[in-house]
């Protein structure tokens, strides 16, 4: 029995996570692989039919991962680099990494285990809305939203009383613009905002505020854990930014593949991704923790 | 009003115009190789967007739409984005087109009208084993696949099977070919270095089946050729005609439409000799024109009274009398 940490070798998230799930379950072996061992794996055999679906990987150790031996997954696998397949010709490298992509999508997809982050064809992990998706996700599940403006033109469509950012990334407002056509060219806005930005991380069904009080958590926490249902994800960080009064917080990004540092949030995911596995004794000095 | 999306030559799209014209609906056409004069502002405060496209020189509010057609093509792709024999193409209006084309698939992605079809329906395609889990889940066989990077695994597979084909797992585009002993002999040791789809070869007839809404338009292709795509590469022949489908067929057809969130696409099928059907894929942004060229059936039509609002139920099977 396994559990499954894809992630790559610089990810300090996933391998807290699976020091972790080490201590806490005495029964299930924690493997951390990469896109490059899963894209270099000595045999691939996924079969798809009318019995289902059944996978049957040999990683370059002799690790071996089976369908019906994998009992969790936290997947935060990158896109498959090129550099997986030096062998190949140039111009069919990029072949190359769409034939693994869609193999890969086809395996997490098929999984009957807990696995946190699912793939899809979009992409391998995350939620691949864009930040204007999020924006109308965040709104409809009852956060208050940063209003923005996109136009190709400020000459035809003037922003009034908005700010200019260089794009909409998950870390709130980016560096104002200065290139030469800021002023009439295409833009990106966003109404006035206050000084105090704050998140908050969604495990499953519950939170963990990061520069949040108690009580301004409970306001926001229904509409986070909402967003994250709707958005298919069962962890990720929901930022705010606040309006220009300080009185309220509104949505302001969304990071699908968030880092996190706190045991909090760290144990929430190995449970999760434990599922039903016993949990060995460590598991209550962890839990003592929180 | 139809918003129709892409170059406007391109046979499906104009199709797809010429039947707006004819049934006076009104529409207007972004053309993809005019973007440089055109202009879109998308607005979100709250959970609804709001905004508007200028195009020849009119402002169409994004709301007014009642539905939307797309074919449009990577961006950088546009002849006008692209160097010539003489020049560079200006960079300030290639990432302006850029910029326009973003925003605008980002609209097209939470627009409250009828489009065909979101780009994040249409990904499912991108993984045709994660397409073909879907597909059975509306009652669909689909045939026995292998995806493996092991000669010897690949050589039982051909041997409980008799006749394999194998074909792209992505969907880049390939020609499906058969696994030949020769083949399975001589080269299949290059399989080692990235899994490929191999697939038991069903046989029977192939039949395209076109959902638009809930509209089924099937045609049925009469070849000895193994991909009849590309039968005409080996001079063999390729007739097609206009079929009726099995009513649970043809519910099976729309009801994955809908979980694959495809109001129009094109879906494979093979009617095996034991009157079996199988899918072996559904293509997010069909080629309609060029069945509906050899079959005389009203796929266009179908598509602007889908988007029209007019005629999005009825649950009939057309079929050309």
């Amino acid at each position: 029995m396994t559990i499954l940490i894809l992630a790559e070798p610089h990810d300090a998230t996933a391998h807290r996570v699976a020091a972790l799930a080490r201590q806490t379950y005495s029964t299930p072996a924690v493997r951390v692989v990469s896109s490059l061992e899963i894209a270099r794996a000595p045999r691939w055999s996924h079969e798809v039919g009318a019995d289902g679906v059944a996978t049957h990987v040999r990683l370059v150790d002799g690790t071996t991962l089976r369908s019906g031996d994998i009992v969790g997954v936290f997947n935060r696998l990158w896109p498959v680099p090129a550099s997986a397949f030096t062998s190949f010709d140039p111009t069919d490298r990029e072949y190359a990494q769409a034939e693994m992509h869609a193999l890969l999508v086809s395996w997490l997809a098929s999984l009957t285990c807990p696995v946190i982050n699912r793939a899809s064809p979009h992409s391998l992990c995350g939620s691949p809305w864009s930040h204007v998706k999020w924006r109308i996700a965040a709104g409809r599940a009852g956060l208050e939203t940063l209003p923005i403006r996109l136009t190709t033109s400020q000459r035809r469509y003037p922003p009034r009383n908005m700010m200019r950012v260089a794009d909409l990334g998950s870390a709130v407002i980016a560096t104002p613009d200065s290139s030469p056509l800021s002023s009439t060219g295409p833009g990106i806005f966003v109404d006035p905002v206050g000084e105090r930005t704050a998140s908050i991380v969604v495990v499953g069904n519950s939170v963990w505020p990061e520069s949040l009080s108690p009580h301004e958590c409970d306001l926001l926490r229904d509409g986070c854990c909402r967003l994250a249902t709707d958005a298919g994800t069962e962890f990720l960080r929901v930022r705010f930014i606040s309006t220009p009064d300080e009185q309220r917080w509104m949505f302001c990004g969304a990071e699908a593949v968030p880092d996190v540092w706190e045991v909090g949030p760290l144990s929430a995911l190995v449970e999760m991704i434990g599922g039903a596995e016993s949990p060995h004794l460590v598991q209550d000095e962890v839990g003592a923790e929180r | 009003m139809i918003l129709f999306c892409g170059i406007p030559t391109e046979t499906p799209l104009a199709k797809a115009i010429a039947a707006a014209e004819a049934l006076s609906v009104e529409h207007v056409v972004l053309n993809q190789r005019h973007v440089h004069f055109d202009d879109l502002v998308l607005d979100v405060r709250g959970s609804e967007p709001t905004g508007s496209i200028w195009m020849w020189e009119r402002e169409y509010p994004l709301e007014s739409f009642s539905g939307v057609y797309t074919r449009l093509i990577d961006n950088r792709d546009i002849p006008e984005n692209m160097p010539s024999a003489h020049s560079m193409p200006d960079a300030t209006r290639v990432a302006r087109a850029a910029f326009l084309h973003t925003v605008f698939n980002d609209w097209l992605e939470i627009a409250e009208c009828t489009v065909l079809n979101r780009t994040s329906a249409m990904a499912s395609n991108a993984s045709k084993p994660f397409q073909a889990q879907l597909i059975v889940q509306t009652g669909l066989r689909t045939p026995e696949t292998l995806i493996s990077n092991d000669p010897d695994e690949i050589r039982a597979f051909r041997r409980s099977h008799r006749r394999v084909i194998y074909k792209s797992t992505s969907s880049v585009r390939s020609i499906v070919r058969e696994l030949t002993a020769e083949l399975s002999d001589e080269s299949l040791d290059r399989v080692h270095d990235l899994p490929t789809q191999f697939q038991e070869f069903v046989d029977g007839q192939n039949i395209r089946v076109h959902v638009v809404g809930d509209s089924i338009f099937a045609s049925e292709v009469a070849t000895t050729a193994i991909d009849y795509r590309y039968a005409h590469q080996d001079d063999i022949d390729v007739a097609m005609s206009a079929i009726e489908l099995p009513y649970h067929v043809a519910d099976q057809c729309r009801a994955l439409s809908r979980l694959l969130d495809l109001p129009l696409c094109g879906i494979d099928l093979k009617r095996a000799i034991d009157g079996t059907f199988f899918c072996f894929e559904v293509n997010p942004s069909p080629a309609y024109s060029y069945y509906q060229e050899h079959t005389g059936q009203p796929i266009a039509e179908a598509i602007v009274r889908l988007l029209d609002g007019v005629a999005t139920a009825g649950g009939q099977t057309w079929s050309k009398s």
